[in-house]
C-alpha cells in the first residue's frame, strides 16, 4: 500500500513535469496550429539558465526560477521573431521544417558553449516528511504544488483577461483579429513568451528533481511532452494537463511492473493504441476546417 | 460646409497577376453614408480592405489629410476606421459579450464609454442581450450580423466600413439592419455602405459609387443615380 502510494507520488512529480512542458506546445499550437518543435529545447535551455543561476551567480530559488523562466520566455519570443514570423504565410510544412531546425540550432548552439552534462547544485533543502510511512520529499512537493499554480494560472489568463480572449480570437480567425485594434503580432508575442515561459519553469523543476543536464535533455522528453500534449487533445490546455499525468503515471507504473527499460516502450505503445481510438485525443475535439 | 473625412487617389489593388482595383478615385464626405454598388467581383470588398490595411495598394489613400499607405491594419482602427468584413467576421469560440469587449480593445481608458455603448448595442439589438453568455457560433446568421454592427459601434470608429450587411439574411432582417444603420448614420458616424442591394442601398445613402471590373464608373447624389437609366437598368433591374 505504502509502496503503490509511493508510486503515486512519483507518478505525480514526473506528470506535473510533462504537464508543463506540454502546456508549451498546446499553448502555440492551440493558438497558431504551428507544432513548436523546439520546445523541448527550450526547456533544456531553462534547465541550463538554472543551473547558472544556482550553480554561479548563487541565487534563492524563487529567483532562478523567475530567471529561468523569463529568460527562456525571451528566447521562445526571440525564435518566433526571427525563425517563424518571416515564415507565417508559407506552406505549414515549411514551419515545422523550420522548428525542427531551430531545436538543432538551439541544441548544438548549448553544446558549444558547455560539451559537457552539468550538475545542478540543490535549490532547497531536501527535507524529507515521514506521513504514516509514506515518504514525501520538500523538493516532490514544490514540483507539484508549482506546476498547479502555474496550470491555474494559465487557465484564468486564456479565460478570464483580454489578453486571453485575444488569443482565442487569433486562434479562431488570424486575419479579421486586427479589426479589433488588436496587434496579431503583439498577440503571438506573447503566446510564445508564456509557452516559452512554462518551459522554462518546467526545466527548473526538472533540474530540481534530476540534477543532471545536457543540451540533448530536451530531445527525449520534449518528444514525451508533446506526445501528451496529443494524446491530451493538442490546442486543449486541460487536455495537455491530463495527458502530461497519463504519461507521468504510465511510466512510472511501467517501470514498476517491468524492467525499467521496457519503460518507454510500454509507454509509446500504449499512448498509440489510446490515440487510435481517440485520434483528435482525450479532451480533443476536431478541428473543423476553415477556409 | 462639406468636409472630405476619406479620400481615395488613384488606388489599385492587385492579387498576383489579377488587378482587383484599376485607379480608382472619389472622396467620402463626413457624416454621409456613401453606397458602393456594382456586381460580384467588381472590386467592392477589395476597397474595403485596401482601406482597413488588410491588403496593400498602390496609389493613396488619405484619412483626415492622413496617408495610411502601409500602415498595419491594427493602427488604422486606432485613427478611427472601423471594418465590418464580408462574411462578419465573427469568433465563433467567444460568447456574444466577448466579442462585443474584444471590438473595444483599443478603449482601455474609457471604461465608463465602452459600458454605455454595450448597453446601448443590447438595447439597439435585444436579441444579442438575450444570448450575451452564449457562443457566437451559435447564433444564427441575423444574429451574427447584428454582432457584427455591434462591435462596429464598440469600436467608436467615426468612420464605417460596411461589407454587404444583407447579405443571407431575409428581407424583414435586412429592412431591420438597414434601419439600424440608418440610426448609427443620424448619431454623425460616416458610412461606408458596400451592397448588392443596390436599390436600398441608394435609398438609405446620400452619395454613390458604382463599380465595375475594377473601375468607378458613375458617381453622383444617391437620389440622382437611382433615376438613372444605367442604373436602373444594370442593378435595380427596373
Amino acid at each position: 500500500m505504502v509502496y503503490i502510494s509511493q508510486q503515486l507520488l512519483n507518478m505525480l512529480q514526473l506528470g506535473s513535469i510533462y504537464a508543463v512542458i506540454a502546456l508549451g506546445y498546446t499553448m502555440v499550437y492551440g493558438v497558431l496550429s504551428l507544432i513548436n518543435f523546439a520546445h523541448g529545447d527550450l526547456f533544456m535551455i531553462g534547465a541550463f539558465l538554472c543551473f547558472i543561476a544556482t550553480a554561479k551567480l548563487h541565487l534563492p530559488f524563487v529567483v532562478v526560477l523567475v530567471v529561468a523562466a523569463i529568460g527562456t520566455a525571451a528566447i521562445g519570443m526571440a525564435v518566433e521573431r526571427l525563425a517563424y514570423r518571416p515564415l507565417r504565410d508559407a506552406p505549414k510544412v515549411s514551419a515545422i521544417i523550420t522548428a525542427l531546425g531551430v531545436g538543432v540550432f538551439i541544441e548544438n548552439f548549448t553544446l558549444a558553449l558547455s560539451p559537457y552534462p552539468r550538475h545542478v547544485p540543490e535549490m532547497l533543502p531536501n527535507v524529507s516528511w515521514n506521513l504514516g510511512g509514506l515518504t514525501v520529499s520538500s523538493i516532490q512537493g514544490v514540483i507539484v504544488v508549482l506546476s498547479v499554480l502555474l496550470m491555474v494560472g494559465l487557465d484564468f489568463i486564456v479565460r478570464k483577461t483580454r489578453y486571453g480572449m485575444a488569443m482565442r480570437a487569433l486562434a479562431w480567425d488570424i486575419k479579421t483579429l486586427p479589426l479589433m485594434g488588436v496587434s496579431v503580432n503583439a498577440i503571438i508575442a506573447l503566446t510564445f513568451a508564456i509557452g516559452a515561459g512554462f518551459g522554462g519553469a518546467a526545466g527548473t523543476m526538472y533540474a530540481m528533481a534530476f540534477p543532471v543536464i545536457d543540451p540533448y535533455m530536451g530531445i527525449m522528453i520534449g518528444w514525451k511532452a508533446f506526445i501528451a500534449a496529443v494524446v491530451g487533445g493538442i490546442g486543449s490546455i486541460r487536455g495537455a494537463m491530463l495527458g502530461g499525468y497519463i504519461l507521468g503515471a504510465v511510466e512510472t507504473f511501467a517501470a514498476v511492473a517491468l524492467p525499467s527499460t521496457y519503460r518507454d516502450f510500454i509507454a509509446f505503445t500504449l499512448l498509440l493504441i489510446l490515440l487510435i481510438f481517440r485520434p483528435n485525443g482525450i479532451l480533443g475535439v476536431p478541428k473543423t476546417l476553415k477556409v | 460646409m462639406a468636409n472630405v473625412l476619406l479620400s481615395i487617389k488613384n488606388l489599385s489593388v492587385s492579387y498576383g497577376n489579377i488587378k482587383a482595383l484599376r485607379g480608382i478615385s472619389f472622396d467620402i464626405i463626413e457624416g454621409q453614408i456613401t453606397a458602393l454598388i456594382g456586381a460580384n467581383g467588381a472590386g467592392k470588398s477589395s476597397l474595403l480592405r485596401a482601406v482597413s490595411g488588410m491588403v496593400k495598394f498602390d496609389g493613396e489613400i488619405n484619412y483626415r489629410g492622413r496617408n495610411i499607405k502601409g500602415m498595419a491594419a491594427h493602427k488604422i482602427v486606432s485613427m478611427g476606421i472601423t471594418h465590418v468584413p464580408e462574411g462578419r467576421g465573427i469568433f465563433g469560440s467567444l460568447t456574444v459579450r466577448e466579442n462585443l469587449t474584444l471590438a473595444a480593445w483599443l478603449r482601455r481608458n474609457d471604461p465608463e464609454g465602452v459600458k454605455r455603448d454595450y448597453e446601448h448595442v443590447i438595447e439597439l439589438f435585444p436579441r444579442l442581450g438575450e444570448r450575451v453568455g452564449q457562443l457566437s457560433a451559435t447564433l444564427s446568421g441575423g444574429e451574427q450580423q447584428m454582432l457584427a454592427i455591434g462591435r462596429a459601434l464598440m469600436s467608436k470608429g467615426d468612420l464605417i466600413l460596411l461589407d454587404e450587411p444583407s447579405m443571407g439574411l431575409s428581407p424583414v432582417l435586412a429592412d431591420e439592419i438597414f434601419g439600424i444603420i440608418d440610426e448609427i448614420s443620424k448619431a454623425g458616424v460616416t458610412i461606408l455602405l458596400v451592397e448588392q442591394n443596390a436599390f436600398m442601398a441608394l435609398q438609405l445613402s446620400h452619395h454613390g459609387c458604382v463599380m465595375e471590373n475594377g473601375e468607378l464608373t458613375l458617381e453622383g447624389a444617391a437620389a440622382e443615380l437611382l433615376d438613372d437609366p444605367r442604373v436602373r437598368q444594370a442593378y435595380l433591374g427596373v
